[in-house]
């Protein structure tokens, strides 16, 4: 038997299938009938009708530009272009070797002078690590969580940390994490001693 | 999957992410039809980011033969660490902005109007609340939304389009939904209070 509850859970996430067009008509008409006595499932049509209606005036605006005829067109002239690059002249062929040659001394050259900065940093006194310059911040985090924990679990501990989820967890079960004080958060974070990894994003 | 029919002015189905994965290594090994079928693939999407991008659709076109250009030229080069229509976005992104910033330099230097060929149908009423609160969330967050709310699949869909665990839809789904509401209800105070 289906109770109330069951019926708005699934009205509720049957919603984006049902604007989205892919929903089967029987289901789309228990959608709409629930909808019309649940205020909370209507508010959530509404705001699922706006989403589908801005992405679908996106698309209706290129719908010229995805014709069959001016498809095949366009890459037939991409084809030409790409032949045309791919016929490699006498000259060109001669000056191969050349180039070879010549980004070989440059990488050699690079090479000896890299050699010899380690050299001389390798013998100086007062060497500093990465670790000790404080880190670039730029507002998101990604940590990684080492134990096998429920993902509610997890979401709370990293919160704990005044951070909030954005994303994740990926394959390797990374957390991009969003905080307003991204630095005092990655110390917090690494002082956790589940936290097996908490770095700050690219900037 | 990318031969689905047309349904009103919807686009055919977004490729999943392995398959388009599949056609980049054969396009590395200059394999044309596989080429001709990623093109196909990634045509609409394509289509759709340069015209947003540049903001006129006189040039889509030739920008889109120019980023699928250098896909063919560094279909071998592509690690695999992100998806593939995030990196060939990207390098869209990169083609559009440095077209439109031609423009304007030539626009400025002849003072002329821009010409626009293509015919294109008069911009419907726009939702600027909900442009707006898109405009802030992440291309990922915003790529599951329109998947959800414009192509109708369900998370498990979209993890197996996206390449990436359901549990992180389920994610994105959340906070993307929160923070389009978030712009749609301080909107909505502004406008109260005005």
């Amino acid at each position: 038997m289906t109770t109330t509850f069951d019926r708005h859970t699934w009205c509720l996430e049957t919603l984006p299938a049902f604007v989205g067009g892919t929903l089967p008509p029987h289901d789309s008409a228990a959608v709409l009938a629930h909808a019309d006595e649940c205020a909370q499932c209507r508010a959530e049509l509404g705001f699922a009708r706006r989403v589908h209606g801005h992405f679908d005036r996106e698309w209706s605006s290129v719908a010229p530009l995805l014709d069959a005829e001016r498809e095949q067109a366009g890459f037939d002239q991409l084809w030409s272009r790409i032949s045309a690059d791919e016929v490699v002249s006498p000259a060109a062929r001669r000056r191969v070797p050349q180039l070879v040659l010549s980004l070989t001394a440059l990488a050699a050259t690079i090479g000896l002078g890299v050699g010899l900065l380690w050299y001389q940093n390798a013998a100086a006194p007062d060497y500093h690590t990465l670790a000790d310059s404080p880190p670039r911040v730029c507002g998101q985090l990604r940590v990684q969580v080492g134990q096998q924990r429920p993902a509610a679990d997890i979401v709370r501990l990293l919160e704990s940390a005044g951070t909030q989820v954005v994303d994740g967890p990926s394959a390797e079960g990374v957390y991009t994490l969003r905080a307003a004080n991204a630095a005092e958060s990655l110390r917090r974070l690494r002082a956790l001693p589940d936290v097996r990894l908490a770095e700050p994003t690219d900037c | 999957m990318w031969n689905a029919p047309r349904v009103g002015t919807k686009p055919d189905s977004p490729p999943f992410d392995a398959e388009l994965r599949t056609l980049l290594r054969k396009v590395a090994d200059r394999d044309r039809t596989a080429f001709r079928a990623l093109y196909h693939a990634l045509r609409p999407v394509l289509a759709r980011h340069l015209f947003r991008v540049v903001g006129r659709a006189d040039h889509v076109d030739e920008l889109l033969n120019d980023v699928m250009w250098v896909v063919w030229q560094n279909a071998g080069n592509f690690r695999g660490d992100a998806q593939v229509t995030t990196w060939v976005l990207g390098i869209a992104t990169l083609k559009g902005q440095r077209a439109r910033q031609r423009w304007h330099r030539e626009q400025a230097f002849f003072d002329r109007p821009q010409v626009v060929e293509v015919e294109m149908p008069a911009p419907a009423e726009t939702d600027h609340d909900i442009e707006g609160g898109l405009a802030q969330l992440s291309s990922e967050h915003r790529d599951t939304l329109e998947l959800t709310y414009y192509f109708g699949y369900s998370c498990a869909e979209v993890a197996q389009l996206t390449g990436c665990p359901v549990g992180t839809v389920k994610t994105r789904l959340y906070h993307a939904r929160r923070r389009l509401k978030q712009v749609l209800e301080e909107s909505i105070r502004l406008g109260e209070a005005s």
